[in-house]
């Protein structure tokens, strides 16, 4: 009960200096600098590049799989032949 | 008149497709990455919430603009929005560097809104405008409003470049690699479903093979497409998935393709598997018709997609020109890299089908 009690007064103790935060903003929309370079650092560049590097490997992947399945297939034609 | 046969049509497409796929890659790689974006203002930061009490400065952070080696040419203004715009140009301009730039203005008596849009300009770059840049907190409407009327010589900068849009930034190149891989698993998944219903009418097994080897293929192309699109809507939309038709729909598409993988393992019995496959790839076709291709587009659905819920996608806002150029390049070898990894594919199988075949003939003989 008392835990409750206590959660809920941080809870509006937060949501409190949360309002305040941004009454003190200068009310302009917008994103401004610091924003934009914690969020989209270096532009969004780097989300491109994961994006790139995550397909490349999906399809490495695909590959690799295909060439051990293959691998395996060239082994069953060998020792049938043999 | 040539008469041209679907059998030579489908020779000149197997000897040429791999030469085009590695082409229409390279320019999509190529232009997405470095191509740049066109210059755009990020963020204005005013001293004062009000317009009207003093003097003011606007701190202005641009994205690849040139503040400083366009310098000579350089002007900014607020223009009132409403329905007489009214311009004021700054009367001094501190430049920082070549992003970052000061612009002091004197009081201005908000006209008809309290919004202001920025304009800044320079030959280099053009001119950049940001959209309520500036907001005031007065009341006042009407007083003393100094008025200019800039005199631009280059509305947009020169050279060939990406449009620059708010959020997106450079992560707009995505189009050219996380949009194409749906347009593959589609691709392939409508190769299944042909092949299905070729499947239907002979039940020759060499077209199960087709069909499936295409979905497997086409599964690894959406799985790529659903994961690098999460990505994406962690940057622009804050979250790692929203609740939107399409991404719903995606979702459910994937888990049912999914399911016929599950199927399809399920049974023994060769023709009884794929008959049984064959019409169930038919209905999650349909079904992924629907989902993605139609109810998205809907009125009345709301999606963040370009093209859904009213939102316009091969328009000329959505789809500038410019990414168009690499756009159209990039699918087209998206695509055919499936087919390529599809048909590698299907060669296995039927490599692993005639030595089956082989097995049942020396057991029988």
């Amino acid at each position: 009960m008392k835990n409750a009690v206590q959660k809920k007064n941080i809870l509006s103790a937060f949501a409190v200096l949360l309002s305040l935060a941004a009454a003190a903003q200068p009310n302009k929309p917008g994103i401004d600098e610091e924003l934009f370079r914690s969020l989209h650092g270096n532009g969004s560049m780097n989300v491109v590049l994961t994006v790139i590097g995550i397909i490349l490997a999906g399809l490495f992947l695909t590959l690799f799989r295909m060439d051990r399945k293959l691998s395996k297939l060239e082994k069953e034609i060998k020792e049938k032949k043999s | 008149m040539v008469i041209v046969s679907w059998k030579a049509l489908a020779n000149v497409f197997k000897r040429s497709y791999k030469f085009f796929c590695i082409v229409f890659l390279l320019i999509g790689f190529a232009g997405g990455i470095l191509v740049p974006l066109a210059p755009g203002i990020i963020s204005a930061d005013s001293s004062s919430l009000s317009t009207f009490s003093g003097p003011f400065t606007v701190k202005v952070f641009g994205y690849n603009t040139h503040f400083r080696s366009a310098k000579s040419s350089l002007q900014g203004w607020i223009t009132n929005e409403g329905k007489q715009p009214v311009n004021t140009c700054a009367t001094s301009v501190n430049v920082i560097d070549d992003t970052h730039l000061e612009l002091s203005f004197p009081p201005v008596a908000p006209l008809n809104d309290p919004l202001f849009g920025l304009t800044v300009y320079n030959d280099a770059d053009g001119r950049l405008y940001m959209n309520s840049a500036i907001a005031t907190t007065d009341t006042v409407r009407g007083g003393i409003v100094p008025a200019c009327n800039p005199v631009v010589k280059n509305e947009k900068q020169d050279h060939f470049a990406f449009p620059f849009r708010y959020i997106l930034y450079e992560s707009m190149r995505n189009l050219f690699f996380h949009v194409p891989m749906w347009f593959t698993m589609i691709a392939l998944l409508s190769w299944a479903v042909v092949n299905n219903l070729r499947f239907l009418r002979g039940f020759d097994m060499k077209y199960d093979r087709m069909a499936n080897n295409a979905i497997t293929t086409g599964i690894i192309f959406g799985l790529l497409g659903l994961i690098t699109g999460s990505l994406w809507a962690r940057v622009t939309w804050r979250a790692w998935w929203v609740d939107d038709v399409k991404l719903n729909g995606t979702a459910i598409t994937m888990l049912s393709y999914l399911a016929y993988l599950v199927l399809r393992n399920s049974m023994e019995d060769e023709q009884k598997r794929a008959r049984i496959s064959a019409i169930y790839s038919i209905f999650a076709y349909v079904m992924m018709i629907v989902l993605i291709g139609v109810l998205p587009r809907l009125q009345g659905t709301d999606s963040l997609h370009p093209g859904n819920g009213g939102n316009p996608a091969f328009s000329s806002y959505d789809l500038d020109n410019s990414l168009r150029v690499f756009f159209y390049p990039a699918v087209a070898g998206w695509v055919l890299l499936g087919v390529w990894i599809y048909s590698v594919r299907y060669r296995m199988s039927n490599l692993k089908e005639n030595l089956a075949a082989a097995e049942v003939k020396s057991r029988i003989a």
